[in-house]
């Protein structure tokens, strides 16, 4: 059974080790529950329900759109007021801008073998003098 | 409306949660998923309150009875019917508790730092950070405009107007301790500088006016310790110091770790905003920009 192709994270993506049982309408992808979304009976991952999202914010008439907040800020009430929804698609929207604003290209898992160190460590700094920028 | 979901989800609240309304503090050390859950509830509450108090329901319905009263009155009283100055009598007592309830109401309210901020951050670094990672939270959701925390005060000297006054406060409202997935340990502190000016006009026709106005920033402190055993250093931050002081990044190697101390500073003209998350996220981008992974 195929395993979810979509990437979690922020700034070091991972992939999402669910098994999937359906697929993005979009892109293709085998997607989990978790990280699928209904719009107009059509399923779609996070990333794609996020553009889709955006793109249906976009073709309001002017007068509309400006009584109605960002994609995220709409999906995160959505998430804060229903219990059963999870918050991915104001997640996803938050991460779009993000990259967007910022520039920022994430690391991905197979970058590097940090993920294999052991969990559980103490919170450990040599250098820690107990300031931030005075030492 | 929103007051009735309000005192909803307030109801619904277990004692711990209400503990967080009254005192307005939080504290702990626990999973970004049971972070999520303790506080959801309470960000969902305050935002109810808040858009009941944004409507100002309550001032209207207190005018509203206070005009009925008056006139009722008038009309009892030219009428000679005294059995009818119960009624204002009454309306009184509704504007008094409307009032009283209204102040309860109000005291409920936190910053909106909880709703804007802490549980979207909270929401990402559960996608950061392992399952049972533990995160180290310290958050105060008082308002930042209180006696306790004034820093500085100038007086107007001016003897015309427009008169001012200006008070400087100071408020640490949130210092937190996170390890992300990739062993990289975040320490962060965010606190608030506000300074308030109360402002006194006098238009030309000799009516006096007043103003209070806010800006506030919101200094982010940024530590990550980045392992050495994962990342290397590609460009040293020590060397390259952005010219406008948009941020400032200090560098120093230890053993395991490169540490990276960053300060920054968002700007809002209002206290009802919050430090924007992308800023924070942006912060944190920062150091990550001058490693690779090995």
């Amino acid at each position: 059974m195929a395993r979810c192709e979509v990437k979690k994270g922020m700034f070091i993506l991972k992939e999402c080790s669910n098994f999937a049982n359906q697929t993005c309408s979009k892109c293709s992808k085998s997607i989990c529950s978790k990280h699928s979304t209904q719009i107009e009976d059509e399923v779609f991952c996070v990333e794609c329900g996020t553009a889709k999202k955006k793109q249906q914010l976009r073709s309001l008439p002017a007068r509309q759109r400006r009584n109605r907040n960002s994609v995220h800020d709409e999906e995160y009430e959505r998430w804060m007021t229903d219990r059963n929804t999870h918050y991915g698609l104001w997640y996803y929207g938050i991460r779009d801008d993000f990259y967007h604003d910022s520039q920022y290209s994430p690391f991905d898992e197979q970058d590097y073998s940090g993920f294999d160190a052991e969990s559980g460590q103490e919170f450990y700094d040599d250098t820690d003098s107990g300031g931030f920028m005075d030492s | 409306m929103s007051r009735k979901k309000s005192l909803e989800v307030y109801n619904s609240l277990d004692d711990e949660q209400k503990e967080i309304i009254s005192t307005k503090k939080i504290s702990g050390n626990q999973p970004a998923s049971a972070w999520l859950e303790r506080l959801k509830k309470v960000a969902l509450m305050d935002h109810y309150g808040d858009t009941y108090r944004k409507n100002q329901t309550y001032a209207i319905l207190m005018v509203f009875i206070g005009i009925a009263g008056f006139i009722l009155t008038v009309i009892c009283l030219a009428n000679e019917f005294y059995y009818g100055l119960v009624i204002p009598v009454l309306a009184v007592i509704g504007i008094v508790l409307i009032y009283k309830s209204s102040s309860k109401f109000n005291k409920m309210d936190l910053t909106n730092h909880l709703r804007l901020f802490i549980v979207p951050l909270l929401a990402i670094l559960k996608e950061e950070s392992r399952k049972k990672e533990k995160i180290d939270l310290e958050i105060n959701l008082n308002n930042p405009c209180e006696k306790d925390n004034i820093v500085e005060t100038i007086p107007n000297s001016n003897k015309k107007y427009p008169k001012v006054k200006t008070t400087f406060y100071d408020l640490q409202w949130m210092s937190g301790k996170a390890k992300l997935q990739d062993q990289t340990q975040l320490h962060w502190t965010v606190n608030d500088l506000v300074r308030k000016r109360d402002i006194t006009k006098k238009n030309p026709r000799g009516k006096i006016k007043f103003k209070t106005k806010y800006k506030v920033k919101h200094n982010v402190n940024l530590k990550l310790s980045i392992p050495k055993e994962s990342y290397e250093l590609v460009k040293n931050p020590n060397e390259n110091q952005p010219v406008n002081g948009a941020y400032k990044m200090a560098y120093v190697s230890s053993d395991r770790f490169h540490v990276f101390k960053i300060r920054s500073t968002d700007v809002s003209a209002t206290l009802d905003e919050s430090v924007k998350l992308n800023h924070f996220l942006g912060t944190i981008t920062k150091a990550y920009k001058h490693v690779k992974p090995i």
